[in-house]
């Protein structure tokens, strides 16, 4: 996975995207315990990104290293990518203040806990509930961070149909 | 026989501290472990004719 963490800060580099944050599954192992996941999902903010996002570019260049994209995944280094384009205020503002993080000697970003959790609540699938309440239980949300996330997106009510207390 | 609300305790207290010690974990650790994992789930979809690659494990993990 280094390899793929390195495909991917060199495409930063070079202003194929701009910055990214390792979410979904893995962005959640990183603060949880480990469980099967086979695809990595990258949060990605697009130079220049006008009213309408496309991945054409990056999966051009990415072509053009010998990795093509298939089924909106594209396999870097022997890891399912798929790149996730910033969707929403929420996603945006978790990619500004994802954490800088080493993977052995490959520097990367995580998202924070707090957004990782925001995020699940917001997309709100069947999976997202269950992953949810596993990562609550162990990992350590600064109460205060997630409350004010939760305002500013408006999840608030999302939290109360999950019948989910406030964390103290 | 039931087992005693002791007992039951005493285990789910047992699971609940492995679980923060696995979460404790280091990333590579952690990624060591999931592609472990992978690869366990790769054999068991394989007997169900499914084909799962795992990834790489590049980073040795002492």
């Amino acid at each position: 996975m280094e390899a793929t963490l390195r495909v991917l800060n060199n495409l930063e580099r070079q202003g194929v995207i701009g910055r990214y944050g390792i979410g979904g599954a893995v962005g959640a192992i990183f603060y949880m315990e480990p469980f099967a996941t086979f695809d990595l999902d990258v949060f990605v903010v697009f130079p220049g990104s006008g009213l309408l996002v496309t991945l054409e570019p990056l999966y051009a260049a990415l072509r053009q290293m010998g990795y093509e994209a298939k089924d909106e995944c594209v396999v870097i280094e022997g890891v399912p990518v798929q790149f996730l384009p910033a969707y929403n205020p929420l996603v945006e503002e978790a990619l500004h203040e994802a954490r800088d993080v080493m993977l052995g000697e490959t520097p990367t970003r995580v998202l924070r806990a707090e957004h990782l959790a925001a995020i699940m609540l917001q997309t709100g699938r069947a999976k997202d509930r269950q992953r949810f309440q596993g990562f609550m239980e162990v990992a350590n949300l600064d109460p205060t961070l997630f409350e004010a996330i939760l305002r500013r997106h408006q999840l608030e009510a999302r939290r109360q149909q999950w019948n989910l207390p406030p964390i103290s | 026989m039931e087992p005693s609300p002791d007992l039951l305790n005493r285990l789910f207290d047992a699971k609940a501290q492995r679980r923060q010690k696995l979460a404790a974990m280091s990333f590579e650790e952690k990624i060591d472990a999931l592609v472990r994992l992978q690869e366990m789930s790769a054999s068991i979809a394989r007997s169900r004719g499914v084909i799962l690659k795992p990834w790489s494990r590049p980073m040795a993990i002492s």
